[in-house]
């Protein structure tokens, strides 16, 4: 893929437990602010998608949110689509919005994304994903699911529940310095390993939390970002969806997120080594160590070093999850995968502040989200920078 | 909770000398069993599948305990993967789990499931 949708602008909320805010309550400050970013208003925007998870089930509102919080925000006429998928929905919008720029049809164009989940009524349960009501009925929780599949990755790697929980001080400690970000307060090891047991080697702390957040990013041709000021445009060098085929609990890993990274690497035009760091889906810590072997950042089996030494941490050869990743910046399902977006961007564009990675070129988001058959349901990969 | 009620009956089915069948899919070109039923055969692309009833027996493919299960379940319960000797690998709760091991034969007995709604869990073969 050439260089051919630019990342113009992009904003999220602050993640966390806001219940006395509606969706568009949510969503409108980050829609302005993202078009504050890219220094355009309303008039510009040519088309939009809106990514979102749980609204129907939670809120009654399974169509439509993107009208919704478009036409709040002052934005209307043009076209508005919908997108579900899973924890990857804002990241489906976004590829989506991507698309929509380079067929060529748009200039300008926003993707957003949204999720309330603070007023569902299964508190202190799992959330439970789109589709699994069979599966519950045999005791099916997202948790347990990735249980045993990192139960599968210690089988084959020699990972320990103390490398997990590295990953959730790791995340925590750069969480600190998002002001965005659901929970900040450091954990130690012993506080993760001592929390309350969820699922199998899986504990509180290993576990993202439910909560309620915004992201929005407008994207543009390359004549767009040119027309409204280039300077801090970020272009996407890659775009990468694809559903689930595989069988993780049998081997430990994704091979779905291991195929759309390669696709991905392809039509950058780069290799893996070239990503100077990470947003992944770290729903859970174990997931977090999956995913660096499935997005090939290391070799296969080398997961557990990447934490133990510290190469995955701020300051570090590869940093992974800089914004506190989801477990601790938080996962509103639909606003996640362009809250990504808003920290690989923030970060390319040398503005993180204290959490900055020095001398960032390229970055890599991944989302994955729901399940189907015995696979998860999707997994994006996108590439930026360059 | 708004939640969708779920017709287990259609799934499985307890013959008369209490065994439990998976109501699932086989196809008769190339012989690959499914569960859920299938279409299509995920193998060879067959689009005549026919109706198979799969023995509750298996092998275990890992375990887990979960201590938050979800809503309906007031105690921890163990839940894992279980391949079927006819193929198909199916998640499912299992009883009895804190001995069995991956690779440890089972065989699916009836029991209530969430709703309580007759269903079956998997144990240890005898």
């Amino acid at each position: 893929m050439t260089t051919g949708a630019w990342v113009a602008g992009v904003a999220m909320t602050k993640f966390g437990k806001f219940p006395e805010l509606s969706l568009e309550s949510l969503a409108v400050p980050a829609v302005l602010a993202a078009l504050d970013d890219a220094g355009i208003d309303q008039r510009q925007v040519q088309a939009a998608y809106a990514g979102h998870a749980r609204t129907g089930r939670l809120l009654g509102r399974e169509n439509g949110v993107g009208q919704l919080v478009l036409g709040a925000a002052g934005i209307n006429s043009i076209p508005v689509s919908g997108v579900g998928n899973f924890c990857a929905s804002g990241s489906t919008a976004f590829r989506e919005a991507v698309l929509a720029v380079m067929s060529g049809l748009y200039d300008v164009v926003l993707a957003i994304g949204v999720e309330k989940l603070s007023l569902r009524p299964e508190k202190g349960k799992p959330l439970t994903s789109d589709g699994m009501e069979f599966a519950g009925e045999f005791g099916f929780t997202p948790p347990a699911y990735f249980a045993l599949i990192a139960q599968s990755y210690m089988a084959r790697t020699g990972a320990t529940r103390e490398t997990f929980a590295g990953v959730a001080v790791k995340n925590r400690a750069a969480a600190a310095h998002n002001p965005y970000a659901q929970y900040r307060e450091p954990v130690t090891i012993e506080q993760v390993l001592a929390a309350k047991p969820v699922a199998g080697p899986l504990g509180l702390l290993d576990c993202c939390p439910t909560g309620d957040g915004a992201a929005a990013a407008l994207l543009m041709s390359e004549a767009a970002a040119r027309r409204y000021g280039k300077g801090r445009s970020v272009p996407v060098l890659a775009t990468s969806l694809l559903s689930g085929f595989g069988n993780p609990v049998e081997s430990g890993s994704f091979e779905v997120d291991r195929r759309a990274a390669s696709i991905a690497y392809d039509q950058a035009g780069i290799a893996p080594e070239s990503v100077d760091l990470a947003e992944v889906h770290d729903a859970f810590t174990a997931t977090e160590v999956i995913h660096y072997e499935d997005l090939m950042l290391c070799a296969e089996g080398d997961g557990p070093g990447m934490v133990a030494d510290g190469v995955t941490a701020l300051g570090g050869k590869l940093p992974v999850s800089t914004s506190g990743g989801l477990l601790s910046k938080g996962h509103p399902l639909g606003a996640t995968g362009i809250a990504q977006v808003y920290e690989i961007v923030t970060q390319l564009r040398g503005e993180a502040g204290s959490r900055q990675v020095d001398g960032a070129r390229i970055g890599l988001a991944h989302c994955a989200g729901g399940f189907i058959d015995n696979d998860v349901a999707c997994s994006a990969v996108h590439l930026f920078g360059g | 909770l708004g939640v969708l009620v779920i017709d287990l009956t259609t799934v499985f089915r307890v013959t008369d000398d209490e065994q439990v069948e998976l109501l699932g899919s086989r196809c008769p070109q190339c012989g690959q069993a499914a569960f859920l039923r299938r279409f299509v055969c995920p193998n060879c692309f067959n689009r005549d599948q026919q109706e198979a009833a799969l023995p509750g027996r298996g092998v275990v493919v890992r375990t887990a305990l979960v201590n938050v299960p979800p809503w309906g379940f007031d105690e921890p319960v163990t839940v894992g993967f279980v391949r079927l000797d006819a193929g198909p690998e199916i998640f499912t709760l299992l009883s009895g789990a804190q001995h069995l091991e991956p690779g440890d034969p089972v065989v699916a007995h009836p029991t209530d499931v969430r709703s309580g709604a007759p269903g079956f869990r998997f144990g240890a073969a005898p």
